[in-house]
């Protein structure tokens, strides 16, 4: 075998030993060995590109994530969970719901009796004064029974709560539908409330036709007095 | 061959500089500091250095660190909101909120940028030396590339075919026409491009496969640089809004340069029988300048868009709706106040917002489900502050409904009402930044998946038919190796093969 060099290739033929990339022969012959291993391994260049890729998700991540600096974000409390001693299932739609006779804040007498409603569906809700939920959407209450008095009873039950605590308020907040203080919880145990608010639209055939558990908006609380005065 | 010219071009040293060197050398005199030559240099000689200094790996390396460290800085060190970045009231509130933690040193840090660290002048100084690294890299590689490429080495030394590392060599019994002849075309049967080299000695052809796949090295570090390109896009053209809070019935401009105005509708938060969330709708109509141009019912995952400004449900709660008369009867504010914060006991959730005069006013409620807290179900406290005072001008428990005078204002607190926070964003960046991760994705896939693969193969007469020798300088990976092994191993067949039939056909 004869060995020959031609006058256009060097004498050196390491070039062509050293590495798989051209840049590299081309460019640095004299590249330091630690950049060549890395160069020259297939674990090494993945574990380039991965760490590549771990510093631009952390600088995205940076750039995106929402700011946990300041004050600590109040808890939603849309639902607010109440222990009611002895609270048994809630009635739901196609049920008929417990009867109850209580007293509201003008010492009147308040009887729901599914076996006698005399064509008045009821719009019957648990609420709390603390609950800021059921407070807010109380506006939207008033104003909702304003406009389907005559035509459906709305019932408000305060869950746990005496006379005092719940006249403070109404008046406070200027309230003018039926209020009924359930200091004992015996009614919202009948109705098996967990959380406040919690509505039941009751039609006038004495059958629950509606549950919500939570903040009704007005369109909401629109449609649904509409569904039962239309039934009713 | 290009060779000489590629080592010309591989030199960190511009060529001036070296012939001048030469010149002062052969004349045995000049400047020793080499001051005299610095200020010889023409502006283009001075854009060589600066090129050079660029695509110094080792200058590369650096940057990459620092970009690094200020990074972790970034990471570190608490950073200041958009929204207060651009507000300097709210900005000097947020500095309060750290200073305990970070005492006397948190002006100087806020001064150094600590806080701020992405938006500030030495991280982009950093990154924008970083970005031009990676550039002065890549236009550097790029011709080197092109070359090997398009026009490779078709030519070795005999000795390479006894020290690469991978090798194979053995004799068939046909001629080296022949048998060069079956190399060739089994080469192209197997994908491969052939560049015959016509000079001797013997017949010599140099095989190859994914010639371009070490473009994907140019595709991977533009890709850095678009991904960068991005951020700074979105950075200086765009905005982020994290705490973007609409009462619902309020309507609300949106900023940021824009004529926007968002309003809610509405909010419904629907849970599943467990309590668990199930979704949660904000009922959203947005006008520019006046005129309503988009309505929708915006979910967490079904953001509004409009000319680019994406409205996200975030997060919601309950505000206070105040309104807010000053001293003249004129009406300065009739909006909610998010109460979106709680303080640290959590028996009070609390919001803020700032009068047209600068008058920050604080609301105040008992949290859900807290009682005797001294603000009753139906009341919210509020309290006045001027400009950085943390003790209130004026403070006052006000029952829903009651016009009260407060300060120089009379304020009422109509209800309580729900609001929906929202993230608006305007992102101008987000397409270029997803373009970059394309162009990684696939500088990534041509680099691993598409290894280049070359052979350089030299077939000689020799007494009992041909020598056929296979090299190749490429890593051993086991799917190559195998391949190289399987080509030698079949090629040698094919001749044997054919050496049976022209044996048979005579």
């Amino acid at each position: 075998m004869r060995d020959e060099v031609s006058e256009d290739i060097p004498a050196d033929d390491g070039d062509l030993l050293d590495s798989a990339d051209p840049a590299t022969r081309a460019d640095e012959p004299d590249e330091p060995a630690w950049r060549a291993g890395i160069r020259g391994s297939h674990f090494g260049q993945v574990a380039v590109v991965i760490v590549a890729a771990f510093a631009i998700a952390i600088a995205a991540w940076w750039a995106v994530k929402p700011d946990d600096a300041g004050p600590a974000q109040a808890e939603i409390a849309v639902v607010t969970e109440v222990d009611v001693e002895g609270a048994g299932s809630a009635p739901v739609a196609g049920q008929t719901p417990p009867a109850f006779t209580a007293t509201d804040l003008g010492s009147q007498e308040v009887v729901l009796d599914p076996q006698a409603m005399e064509g008045r569906p009821v719009w019957l809700m648990f609420v709390a004064t603390w609950c800021t939920g059921c407070r807010t959407e109380m506006p939207d209450v008033q104003a909702a029974a304003a406009e389907y008095g005559d035509d459906v009873e709305v019932i408000v039950v305060y869950v746990g709560e005496d006379a005092a605590a719940v006249s403070a308020y109404s008046e406070r907040v200027g309230n003018e539908f039926t209020q009924v203080p359930d200091r004992s919880q015996a009614i919202s145990a009948a109705y098996g409330i967990m959380g406040v608010p919690s509505h039941f639209f009751i039609g006038a055939d004495g059958v629950v036709q509606q549950v919500h558990v939570g903040l009704l908006t007005p369109a909401q609380m629109e449609e649904s007095l509409r569904a039962l005065t239309e039934i009713g | 061959m290009k060779q000489t010219d590629t080592q010309s071009a591989g030199s960190a040293q511009p060529p001036a500089a070296g012939r001048t060197g030469t010149a002062t050398a052969s004349r045995g005199s000049g400047a020793v500091d080499g001051l005299d030559d610095q200020a010889a240099l023409s502006p283009g000689q001075m854009l060589k250095q600066i090129y050079a200094f660029f695509y110094n790996k080792t200058v590369g390396l650096v940057l990459i660190l620092l970009a690094g460290l200020l990074g972790l800085l970034g990471a570190i060190f608490p950073q200041m909101p958009d929204s207060a970045r651009v507000d300097p009231q709210a900005a000097e509130q947020w500095l309060e909120q750290v200073r305990p933690v970070f005492g006397g040193w948190t002006g100087i840090l806020h001064t150094l940028g600590a806080f701020t660290m992405f938006t500030s002048v030495p991280f982009l100084v950093v990154m924008g030396l970083l970005a031009a690294s990676i550039l002065a890299c890549t236009v550097h590689r790029l011709p080197v590339i092109w070359r090997a490429a398009r026009h490779p080495r078709t030519r070795v030394t005999a000795r390479f075919f006894d020290r690469a590392r991978l090798r194979s060599h053995f004799t068939a019994p046909v001629s080296a026409a022949d048998a060069f002849e079956i190399v060739c075309a089994d080469a192209r049967r197997h994908r491969l491009r052939v560049i015959v080299d016509e000079r001797g000695p013997g017949h010599n052809a140099y095989l190859d496969r994914n010639y371009w796949a070490p473009f994907g090295t140019v595709f991977a570090h533009v890709a850095f640089v678009v991904v960068m390109a991005g951020f700074v896009v979105s950075s200086l053209t765009g905005f982020r809004d994290q705490q973007f809070t609409l009462t619902v019935g309020h309507p609300k401009d949106v900023g940021h340069g824009t004529a926007l105005t968002a309003q809610a509708n509405s909010f419904q938060d629907i849970y599943y029988e467990d309590g668990s969330p199930k979704d949660y709708v904000a009922d959203l109509t947005l006008l520019d300048a006046g005129r309503e141009v988009a309505s929708q019912q915006v979910r967490v995952n079904t953001p509004l868009s409009y000319q680019g400004v994406m409205f996200h449900q975030s997060y919601f709660g309950v505000s206070a709706v105040m309104r807010v008369v000053d001293a003249s009867g004129a009406q300065v504010l009739h909006d909610g106040v998010a109460l979106e914060w709680t303080t640290a006991d959590k028996i009070f959730n609390y919001g803020h917002t700032t009068l047209p005069d600068g008058t920050v006013m604080y609301v105040v409620e008992a949290a859900s489900g807290q009682v005797g807290t001294g603000i009753e179900p139906g009341q919210v406290r509020v309290e006045l502050y001027q400009g950085d005072a943390t003790t209130p001008s004026a403070e006052a428990i006000l029952d829903q409904g009651a016009p009260s005078v407060v300060g120089a204002y009379t304020l009422t607190f109509e209800r309580e009402q729900q609001f929906t926070g929202m993230i608006v964003r305007r992102d101008p960046g987000t397409l270029i930044v997803w373009v970059g991760f394309g162009l990684l994705v696939i500088g990534i896939c041509m680099t691993m998946f598409f290894r280049h693969r070359r052979i350089w193969v030299r077939v000689t007469e020799v007494d009992d038919g041909a020598l056929v020798q296979m090299a190749s300088p490429d890593r051993r990976d086991f799917g190559f190796s195998e391949f190289f092994t399987d080509m030698a191993v079949r090629l040698s067949g094919r001749m044997t093969r054919h050496a049976e039939r022209t044996a048979a056909d005579a």
